[in-house]
């Protein structure tokens, strides 16, 4: 008897132990800085809101993006970059390297370890095209989406088929077509970015970037 | 918790590519790194910094931009696309009650090697998982103490690249 409850204990301790698992995010660590790593790396950054009908739009958490190459069709990408954090209203990509960028996709999540993935059309990517120099940060712009059908239902263009299936490793739960409700790519949404971008991300701690965008927004409109 | 159903095992193991100090030069390098989707970049991002700097002695930095004279690697991991199979979506939607064991390419890294800014070569490795995925694991989680992790198949592919890239007379 105590060698069976010896055993069921040692059990449960193994199997509770399985269940601890620790997260590493920007909420475990909520004084991390972000700096450049060098003179001429950048950072990205987007807005993008899903519309969900009934309960207004919500944060989109997870962007995808890709880094434009010389290639015979430059917005099919072979290699994507997942966004680094988020915060406010704005999603980041940190201290990648300089040159054009663009969002192809978001995704949000669908359960313990899935997510459900939005790819957004050709036209809506061609619009987050922007090219950013280096020791800059780039905007992509502020984005409002409804989500569409499935994909399997609608299908995708060919630029959606391509990322479907260069994305379909990242636990996807669903995929789908993301509509486009409305934009705004102006130097005034572009400035409130810089300011929210230096205050609450940087902490006015961003070294070279900082410095920039205290640059930028004293240049006026 | 769904964590814990899982056991795995990595390749390409450390034992099959190891360090070869046949390779070790000292010079600068360069080197840049994308996690396009793994859950462990900053450690990755250490890992490849320790390996590399085991081979070039003299000096290893972080840089955005490939140097104007010299090496410069761009390191490029990601999730390789795959479509989950029935068995897996099965798994998923019971919570692991059904089993399901997976044998595929888990990652893609890509090194572009740079010299005097141009891209002389990408050089693309695959890190393979197999994994048991089952409820009924969850009390030998601890096995995957025992197996090949994940970061140590990555460090194999790093072995791997500055080997062939030496063979081939770029390094």
């Amino acid at each position: 008897m105590i060698h069976l409850k010896i055993i069921c204990t040692v059990l449960t301790a193994l199997t509770l132990s399985a269940c601890i698992r620790t997260q590493l995010s920007d909420r475990n660590f909520p004084y991390h800085t972000w700096q450049p790593i060098d003179a001429s790396a950048v950072a990205i950054g987007i807005s993008m809101k899903q519309v969900v009908p009934f309960f207004g739009p919500s944060r989109i958490g997870r962007v995808y993006f890709v880094r434009l190459e010389e290639r015979e069709e430059i917005l099919k990408q072979d290699r994507f970059i997942r966004s680094d954090t988020s915060s406010n209203d704005y999603v980041y990509l940190m201290n990648a390297q300089p040159g054009r960028y663009a969002a192809v996709a978001f995704s949000l999540p669908a359960g313990e370890l899935s997510w459900d993935l939005y790819l957004l059309q050709k036209a809506l990517i061609q619009q987050t095209v922007t090219t950013v120099a280096p020791g800059t940060i780039g905007y992509l712009g502020e984005f409002i989406l409804l989500r569409g059908l499935g994909m399997r239902k609608v299908g995708g263009d060919s630029i959606q088929n391509h990322y479907a299936s260069i994305l379909s490793g990242e636990y996807l739960n669903n995929v789908y077509v993301a509509e486009l409700l409305s934009s705004t790519q102006d130097e005034q949404t572009k400035k409130q970015f810089l300011r929210v971008t230096d205050e609450e991300l940087l902490k006015n701690s961003g070294g070279a970037w900082s410095a920039w965008i205290q640059q930028q927004l004293e240049t006026p409109y | 918790m769904l964590l814990g159903c899982v056991i795995a095992t990595y390749r390409p193991l450390l034992n099959e590519t190891p360090f070869d100090p046949n390779v070790q030069q000292d010079r600068n390098l360069s080197y840049f790194y994308y996690a396009g989707s793994t859950i462990s970049h900053s450690y990755d991002t250490e890992l490849l910094k320790q390996v590399l700097q085991e081979y070039f002695t003299q000096n290893t930095i972080v840089a955005s931009v490939p140097p104007e004279r010299g090496l410069y690697v761009r390191v490029y991991q990601t999730r390789s696309p795959r479509s989950p199979t029935i068995f897996e979506n099965l798994s998923q939607f019971s919570l692991t009650v059904i089993p399901y064991y997976c044998d595929a390419v888990k990652y893609i890294v890509d090194y572009d090697l740079y010299i005097d800014t141009v891209l002389k070569k990408t050089y693309r490795y695959e890190i393979r998982e197999k994994s048991l995925n089952w409820i009924g694991a969850l009390p030998f989680f601890w096995v995957n103490f025992l197996t090949n992790h994940q970061s140590n198949a990555f460090t194999a592919t790093i072995h791997q690249f500055i080997r062939d890239a030496r063979n081939e007379g770029l390094l």
